[in-house]
């Protein structure tokens, strides 16, 4: 495979790029200086070797733990439990939620063949062992149906542990993500959650 | 480019680019379509408000000849099925259903696919928790009937011989066995007189009277599991249907 053939496989690879548009990427980095290929590449490599998931919450960080985890201004009796990092950006973006946060890695999707196990959740289990500060568990998957099943799921899993279990209010629109929610609709969700199991 | 307007079930969203989704659905009219959903990811996108899985509605389609991708220029919910996330065992079966369509339907329109799994989701969502796993393996006979592979249950899978209760059913062969055809029975189900009763009233879309406890529910599923595998799914993986038998919820759910 000659080295534009292989560039655009990659590219083409990326969510939301076909071919033609990976055509377009690699015939307009060779139009450019050689430097502008080297620091994408430098980039990229960077990427895979610096960011991993913090070994408390699963975010994505350089540090281990993340700043969040070892920020001492933070209520660590509050975990946020999101389905990607992503996540966590939607919900600092809106500048008002205080506590900590668990990144699931993804939610329960039978027909992808991701069950409880590919998820996230041991660490969770064992952030509310019996010498756990936590208080609170906010499950903030999406409002989808793989979402509210995963919600449910985790009910079902962590009330045992003694904390209390609760859910964004309705409000972000069915079937919606929380990552392209707004910062109102996002802290109108977070300040007006519900304890799960109580309808 | 002509604007069809068909009833249909979301069997599958992808994201698609920061603001778009892919949709598979099985729509009552043009069968299994896949679609383009523009601009679905964004929070106030008309479409993309309830196009979500397992919701049926009526999708507005806009159909090219020759592509395998449609555009989907409106999707009207009328039921978003949300008591199918409420517990893991219906949750499970919903999905295992869903798969059954999108794995194993033909591509053609086939109406009567399109009522089983409609009536199928639409009973598996109102089931009370006493009758969810009759209402779950109801629903996935019936669409394995309308697939054309209803188990032979009072004549023998092979030859037609009339055969009586207690009968040894082979999920592998399709159906109960007479004598002559019951081999060395490798891996035969003996079904008794109520056994019986009760998966004919699964296939019809009644609920078992007695109603299934959860051994006898499991038994059912690992049956309906067995025939899917050997006779609709073949050697395609079904990960949805591997889900749905995890013991833990199904355990835990009756
Ligand atoms: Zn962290
Ligand atoms: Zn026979």
């Amino acid at each position: 495979m000659s080295a534009i053939e292989e560039l655009v496989a990659e590219f083409a690879r990326l969510p939301g790029i076909g071919r033609k548009t990976a055509q377009r990427l690699t015939f307009f980095l060779l139009k450019q200086p050689r430097e502008t290929s080297a620091r994408l590449a430098r980039a990229v490599a960077a990427l895979g070797e610096r960011v991993r998931a913090c070994s408390r919450c699963g975010n994505l960080t350089e540090a281990d733990p993340c700043a969040i985890c070892t920020d001492p201004r933070r209520d660590g009796a509050v975990v946020c439990v999101v389905e990607e990092a992503s996540d966590v950006l939607a919900i600092e973006r809106a500048g008002e939620y205080r506590g900590l946060y668990h990144v699931l890695g993804g939610r329960l999707s039978p027909l992808d063949g991701v069950g409880p196990d590919a998820l996230n959740v041991p660490a969770l289990l064992e952030r509310l062992g019996p010498n756990g500060a936590v208080r609170e568990v906010i499950v903030a998957t999406n409002p989808s149906v793989e979402g509210e099943a995963t919600a449910h799921y985790l009910e079902r899993l962590l009330r045992p542990a003694g904390v209390s279990v609760t859910r964004l209010a309705r409000g972000l629109p069915v079937g919606g993500e929380l990552e392209y929610a707004d910062s109102v609709t996002i802290a109108q969700a977070l300040s007006a959650r519900r304890e799960m199991g109580e309808r | 480019m002509p604007l069809i307007a068909t009833p249909a079930i979301v069997l599958k969203v992808t994201p698609y680019s920061e603001t778009s989704k892919i949709v598979r659905l099985l729509t009552r009219d043009h069968g299994l379509v896949s679609a383009l959903a523009r601009g679905a990811r964004r929070p106030r996108s008309p479409t993309g408000a309830g196009l979500d899985l397992f919701a049926s509605g009526v999708a507005a389609v806009r159909m090219k000849p020759q592509t395998d991708l449609q555009n989907l220029t409106g999707f009207d919910c009328t039921r978003a099925h949300a008591n199918l996330a409420g517990d893991m065992a219906r949750f499970g079966a919903a999905a295992a259903l869903t798969e059954l369509a999108l794995k194993c339907a033909p591509a053609e329109p086939h109406p009567e696919l399109f009522e089983r799994l409609a009536e199928g989701l639409d009973a598996l969502d109102r089931a009370g928790s006493d009758e969810a796993d009759a209402a779950a393996l109801s629903a996935c006979w019936r669409f394995v009937g309308a697939l054309g592979f209803e188990p032979a249950l009072d004549a023998c899978a092979v030859c037609g011989t009339p055969v009586a209760a207690p009968v040894t059913f082979s999920a592998v062969q399709g159906g109960a066995l007479c004598k002559a055809h019951r081999g060395d029975g490798e891996r035969h189900t003996k079904l008794g007189e109520a056994d019986r009763d009760a998966l004919r009233a699964l296939l019809d879309g009644r609920w078992p009277d007695p109603p299934l406890d959860a051994r006898h529910a499991a038994s059912h599923r690992r049956l309906l599991m067995t025939f899917i595998r050997h006779h609709v799914a073949e050697d395609r993986p079904m990960p949805a249907l591997v889900f749905w038998d995890r013991e833990s919820w199904n355990a835990t759910s009756s």
